[in-house]
């Protein structure tokens, strides 16, 4: 196990690798570049001075090796629209995007299992074809349609919770201002349960079918047994798998939430990024997060790796 | 948005050894799959959907003529039933159901488009690396892996940053993110029938590589490939109202639904539910039809191969 | 004796989207206390779901329409599903086919054992846990103290078969119905198993109903044996009385398809046409009477009541095997045993005798080895050692005979044949066909040498391109070697067809409309396309019945004499290998541990291994059966990772001795014979001179 382990690390820091490079190379074919930055009445000179300045008339290979010499330093530059380092405003916005997308998860990952395992104990009836097509009707509604639906519904018309999400710069003070969380996590939560659930109810389905559940049965075993006693951990453990392939699916969800809500986390100040082509922003930003969701499926492959006995006691 | 992975095909309950439905069987393969895909209700409501829907784009038109390029400003945010205007008007003062009928052709062409060059390119690839396999193989995967890493919408940014929008590169561009799910599949399904007696029985005979892939891989995994395409399409029309929302959309007098919907998000709090509800529902109702369609097809061709 | 289960005219339909498949169709049976009841039928008799109808297991769409099923007085069939709960595991124990699915590969054996005892004992859970282990230790699990924790996936199949029996013994169960319990294990293991639970049986007193597919396993355990076919019992008895006195035709038939009962090798073996009826819409009449040779009009038009015997032999028939109206048709115990081309083979037969007199050999094996890598590392992948699939396999085989290459599963013969069709480069060693090294198998030249030797695979549902139509699938090889343009290639389709006795309908149609045989046929069909020299067949029967066996073997012999067709035949079943095969060599563990001519190989194994192979195939005759002095094979397979030092077998050989550690015996004729043996202490030899291990001990 500890070589399956091993062999996984590496395997993400080649990812990383490659992810780091795309986005070099990408950001390479922004448009504007110097120029923007300083505006339209810059002059040709103050352009080539600041390119030079900034090693952008470097070879692409020098540049990069430069800027991930400084990124594994903690080094990400300066913004360019914000008088702040890359590091530091990703320092103050990353746990708060975690917070959104840890609850989120959490509670859609727990809601889904049990819809899941509901679906798959009443399959092929009513109640199961209902949920199904609920579920697909989540799952098909815009991250930004669904926020709006829920501002329309729970903010504007029923005023149960705010529009707005809590502003506040520490992680405390998110909590405090607990009800401005509720939209926001709610309409990730709504929009990826069906991800997980569909998945939940297809597997408890195909396993409650298994010879191993038939040998249960042919015990003695009632089928709530069988279900809980032998099944559940038979699809439990693959969904730690899918959780953590979900994670990039996540934080696209987390960016457009972040924006319905003005949610201070790493997606509305990448967006913003975006719009002002703010480019030590994007990159940083961009890499920290596939940083984030490569660790959570290392983290996924491990966790899995644990829990099912047939890789736990591989030689 | 694109999913990492479908959940894992229905099962089929039921599993009957083949030797009870006893002797051969005639029928073509493709008449069977059509006939369980026609008993999935679901499904063929969908399609019907679908078909009525783009009829609504592409022939609405010309029955409800109207002008979708000048803004009218005298005609703003009419309401619903206004004399010429059945679903009002809009912000800019365009006609909304004739909009409604341009922003479903965007949604779909480009949907389709998208899907199509990336299931083209994802599955070439995907049966490629998957029966070669080796060094080509591992650094395929792990660009791809790198690829999927990168939260789809951050690359999405990125990449509408650099091209300006246009429908033409936003095929481009949905397409470039959408094919790495439609490769690992594929591959994946290539692990598997690279192993298949069959592909070693070519190979004894000489049969040479690109001639197996393209003769045994590719079409045995083109189930697989199908029923992806169908995800694929209600994928990159998510993809691309998201985007339009993003501001990174189609430049006006062209829009999609997506477009459509955050243009009317920003009269929300005037009672203007004629700008949002039926572009919004239109793509929801359009996601659902392309999933149940692709669940359909999925069962469809599962039940072939059941009896293989 | 009162019986212990009585079955009344069991109905069980299982729902299908079109109709639904009336798979056991008015079934009477009773076993009684202490018995084995052996149930015999082939694939879609209705034997499977006879078992899970008495449990109440049935796949879902399953229901069981009509009928009674008494258990000691007690109708299951009117049960609750809360009341069936208590009788499954606590009054009928079951052992499912497939060890490897059955048990749950998340939870430790122990406690799988142990659910089994509390869900019908109030017991604590340290209790059952004890409960648990000592059933281990009855079933024989080796350190089974040890291997309570233990996950399925490290086990073997044997052993996994073994906590299955230790689970349906949980409760003690009055009786124990065992689904094909050993078909998906190699025959040492079947042995064991078998062996054990007929032990079991006689210590616990129970009624065992043992379901398989294979006559010879029933040979040996049970007391009576009833034969099932397209959904009812067609015929129950005495085992000794139904084997020697077979009275319903299909019976009869049965026993005659298989090669053991062939009059002698290469013989035409009996084969029964066409296939079983659509259970879907069973015929009104006799359900075997379309395949039957003794029908006659009135079987057509209703069902045979069944007869008995004062002797408890039982059969539904109108024309019993042996009475008058069965003799009207009269065909002899010789003659049946060749119903088509009776005389074709005979002459050129004893020409093919003196193999040796031909002189040039097709096929040189020289040497042969192959070794897998096995890797780990994290970074590089490196090699850290090998799998010894193939250690030093050398044999010859002339123009126009078969080789048989037997051996259990990981004994390296099907590699052997992937190495020789070049699906697989050796390690080391030569393989030269009409005196071309296969090395030399690449470019051109190698594409042109490929057309000599052709591989014909086990699986007849993975062998065929399920998206290709037949044509297109026979054609494949003609269109890869450019062989004659589009035209002639179709015509020669067609002319293949027609050898391997499919319809030229069939070119437009796909492989999933063919039963298993017919799709073997095509497969033969392929593998004849370019007019090969060699055929490598790898497992080309098993996965068929018996009957449609017969009808593929036959096919295989007779295109050999046509063609002068050399095959190599990999196989695990030594009935089938020595029916078709001139000279067998049998592996252990990558090495041929004996060479010769197949008979000698089978009525005098001169290696212990042989022997104990031999001794434990169930031979379907319960007389020779019981007669065996057998030579058991103990244990498991070792790895091949790490194979035994010197002779590979002798961590489970019986007659090993300290030089068999030291010395690799190497391949010699024990007498001047072309009968070679691999083994210090051939079978009724003197030993072999070991001198050079006395030296130096």
């Amino acid at each position: 196990m500890i070589g399956y382990i091993a062999r996984r690390v590496v395997q993400a820091v080649l990812v990383v690798f490659v992810v780091t490079v795309v986005v070099f190379i990408l950001l390479h074919q922004l448009p504007g570049g110097v120029r923007s930055m300083l505006g339209k009445t810059a002059t040709p000179q103050q352009v080539a001075q600041l390119t030079q300045q900034l090693g952008l008339d470097k070879p692409i290979p020098v540049q990069y090796g430069k800027w991930l010499g400084g990124f594994l330093q903690g080094n990400m530059g300066y913004s360019i629209t914000q008088n702040q380092s890359v590091a530091s405003l990703i320092a103050e916005r990353l746990p708060k995007t975690l917070v959104l997308t840890g609850l989120s998860l959490a509670i859609a990952v727990l809601l889904a299992i049990v819809l899941g395992l509901l679906q798959a104990v009443w399959r092929n009836k009513a109640v199961d074809y209902v949920m199904t097509f609920v579920a697909f009707v989540f799952y098909a509604t815009p991250t930004f349609f669904m926020g709006l639906i829920l501002v329309l519904l729970f903010a504007v018309k029923w005023h149960l919770f705010p529009a707005q999400a809590p502003q506040a710069t520490s992680i405390g003070g998110l909590f405090a201002a607990g009800s401005g969380l509720v939209l926001p996590v709610a309409t990730l939560v709504l929009v990826s349960v069906a991800l997980f659930s569909r998945y939940v109810r297809a597997s408890a389905v195909d396993e409650l079918t298994e010879d191993y559940a038939r040998t249960a049965r042919a015990k003695g075993a009632g089928e709530t047994r069988v279900l809980f006693g032998h099944v559940l951990r038979n699809v439990l453990i693959p969904v730690v798998t899918l959780l953590g392939l979900s994670l990039p699916w996540v934080f696209s969800g987390a960016l457009v939430v972040e924006s319905v809500f003005n949610y201070p986390g790493m997606g509305l100040l990448f967006w913003q990024a975006a719009v002002q082509h703010d480019y030590p922003i994007l990159l940083g930003v961009t890499v920290i997060i596939s940083v984030a969701t490569v660790i959570g499926s290392v983290l996924a492959d491990i966790t899995y790796a644990v829990l099912d006995p047939r890789v736990r006691y591989s030689s | 948005m694109i999913v990492p992975e479908r959940p894992g095909a229905e099962p089929h309950d039921g599993a009957v050894p083949e030797s009870y439905a006893s002797a051969p069987q005639r029928g073509r393969r493709w008449i069977a799959v059509v006939g369980v895909f026609a008993q999935n209700r679901l499904a063929l409501v969908s399609a019907a959907f679908l078909v009525l829907f783009a009829l609504f784009c592409f022939i609405g038109p010309l029955v409800h003529s109207t002008d979708q390029v000048h803004t009218n400003l005298s005609i703003v945010n009419l309401q619903p039933g206004s004399p010429g205007h059945v679903l009002g008007t809009d912000g800019q003062g365009y006609d909304q159901l004739g909009r409604l009928m341009i922003g479903g052709q965007t949604s779909l062409e480009v949907g389709v488009a998208a899907a199509l060059l990336a299931t083209l390119v994802g599955a070439l690839v995907g049966a490629f690396s998957g029966f070669f396999g080796g060094v080509a193989d591992g650094v395929i995967m792990r660009c791809v892996d790198g690829m999927l890493a990168i939260p789809t919408v951050f690359l999405l940014l990125l990449l509408a940053a650099i091209v300006t929008p246009t429908k033409t590169t936003l095929v481009v561009i949905v397409a470039l993110i959408s094919w790495l799910v439609t490769a690992r599949l594929v591959r994946g399904e290539a692990l598997m029938l690279r192993t298949r007696d069959y592909v070693a029985a070519a190979r004894s005979m000489g049969s040479t590589s690109p001639r197996t892939v393209l003769r045994h891989i590719v079409p045995n995994s083109l189930s697989v490939i199908v029923v992806n395409a169908t995800f694929q399409v209600a994928d990159a029309i998510l993809v691309l109202a998201t985007l339009s929302y993003l501001g990174l959309g189609l430049a006006p007098p062209q829009t999609d639904l997506g477009g459509m919907l955050n243009d009317g998000m920003n009269y929300v709090y005037n009672g203007t539910w004629w700008l949002i509800w039926p572009p919004g529902v239109a793509i929801v109702a359009i996601v659902v039809a392309f999933n149940f369609i692709g669940d359909g097809m999925r069962d469809a061709f599962e039940v072939r191969l059941q009896r293989r | 004796m009162e019986p212990l289960l009585r079955i009344d005219q069991l109905r069980t339909e299982i729902g299908l989207r079109h109709g639904s498949v009336k798979a056991v169709d008015g079934l009477d049976l009773e076993v009684f206390p202490g018995e084995t009841l052996g149930v015999v039928g082939e694939s879609g008799s209705g034997k499977t779901i006879l078992g899970l109808s008495i449990m109440r297991l049935l796949p879902s769409g399953g229901r069981i329409v009509d009928g009674r099923i008494v258990l000691d007085g007690q109708d299951l069939v009117g049960l609750s599903n809360k009341q069936m709960r208590d009788v499954r595991g606590r009054s009928v124990g079951f052992v499912f086919q497939d060890p490897m699915t059955s048990l749950n590969p998340t939870l430790p054996i122990g406690r799988q054992i142990a659910e089994a005892v509390r869900l019908h004992e109030q017991v604590t859970k340290s209790d059952a846990m004890t409960r648990a282990l000592d059933l281990l230790q009855q079933v024989g699990m080796p350190h089974a103290a040890e291997r309570v924790n233990d996950f399925p996936h490290q086990l073997s199949g044997g052993l996994r078969q073994r906590v299955m029996i230790a689970i349906a013994l949980a409760a003690s169960p009055k009786l124990l119905i065992a689904d094909e319990p050993t078909t998906a294990l190699d025959v040492t293991i079947q042995e064991q198993i078998l062996e054990l639970v007929d032990q079991l049986r006689r210590e616990l007193d129970m009624a065992v109903i043992l379901v398989t597919h294979d006559l010879g396993v029933i040979a040996g355990r049970a007391d009576r044996v009833a034969v099932m076919y397209a959904g009812r019992v067609v015929e129950v008895g005495d085992t000794a009385q139904l084997f020697s006195n077979p009275r319903h035709p299909y019976t009869e038939a049965l026993l005659a398809a298989l090669p053991d009962n062939a009059a002698a090798t290469h013989d035409t073996l009996y084969t029964i046409p066409g296939l079983p009826p659509d259970l879907t819409n069973p015929p009104i009449g006799c359900r075997f009477a379309p395949r039957c040779r003794y029908a006659t009009k009135e079987c057509v038009a209703a069902y045979p009541s069944v007869a008995g015997e004062a002797s408890g032999h039982r059969f539904a028939c109108f024309h019993p095997v042996g009475t008058p109206e069965g003799m009207a048709h009269p065909i002899g115990s010789l003659a049946w045993r060749r119903p088509s081309r009776p005389e074709a083979g005979h002459q050129d037969e004893t020409a093919r005798r003196s193999p040796r007199d031909e002189g040039r050999e097709l096929l040189m094996v020289d040497h042969l080895v192959k070794d897998f890598d096995v890797t780990s590392g994290a970074v590089l992948q490196r090699k850290t050692g090998a799998l010894s699939a193939v250690a030093d396999v050398s044999f010859n085989l002339s123009a126009g005979q078969t080789f048989g290459l037997v051996g259990e599963s990981g004994c390296g013969k099907s590699t052997t044949g992937r190495l020789i069709v070049g699906l697989e480069r050796p390690t080391a060693g030569t393989i030269t066909i009409a005196g071309h090294d296969t090395a030399q198998l690449h470019g051109r030249s190698g594409r042109e040498l490929r057309r000599n030797m052709q591989l014909m695979f086990q699986d007849p549902y993975a062998s065929l391109d399920p998206r290709m139509s037949i044509g297109a699938i026979v054609r494949e090889p003609l269109a890869i070697q450019r062989v004659g343009s589009k035209r002639e290639q179709e015509r020669r389709v067609l002319e293949l067809l027609d050898e391997v006795g499919l319809p030229a309908t069939a070119v437009e149609r796909y492989p999933h409309e063919f039963s298993g045989g017919q799709r073997q046929r095509v497969g033969l069909a392929r593998a004849l396309a370019l007019n090969p020299k060699l055929v490598v067949a790898d497992e080309p029967v098993s996965a068929l019945d018996v009957s449609v066996q017969a009808q593929v073997l036959n096919l295989m012999i007779d295109l050999q004499k046509r063609h002068e067709l050399s095959y190599v035949f990999i196989s695990h079943d030594l009935g089938v290998v020595r029916h078709v095969s001139d000279t067998i060599g049998v592996m252990y563990l990558g090495k041929l541990v004996e060479v010769g001519p197949a008979t000698e190989c089978y009525e005098r194994p001169l290696h212990p291994y042989t022997k104990g192979l031999l001794d434990a195939i169930p031979i379907a005759d319960p007389a020779r059966e019981a007669a065996k002095d057998k030579l058991r094979v103990t244990g498991e397979l070792p790895s091949a990772i790490h194979p035994p030092s010197g002779c590979r077998f002798r961590t489970r050989c019986p007659i090993a001795q300290e030089v068999c550690a030291v010395e690799v015996p190497v391949l010699r004729a024990p007498a001047a014979s072309e009968h070679l043996v691999a083994c210090h202490f051939p079978l009724g030899h003197e030993p072999h001179a070991v001198a050079a291990v006395t030296a130096s001990s």
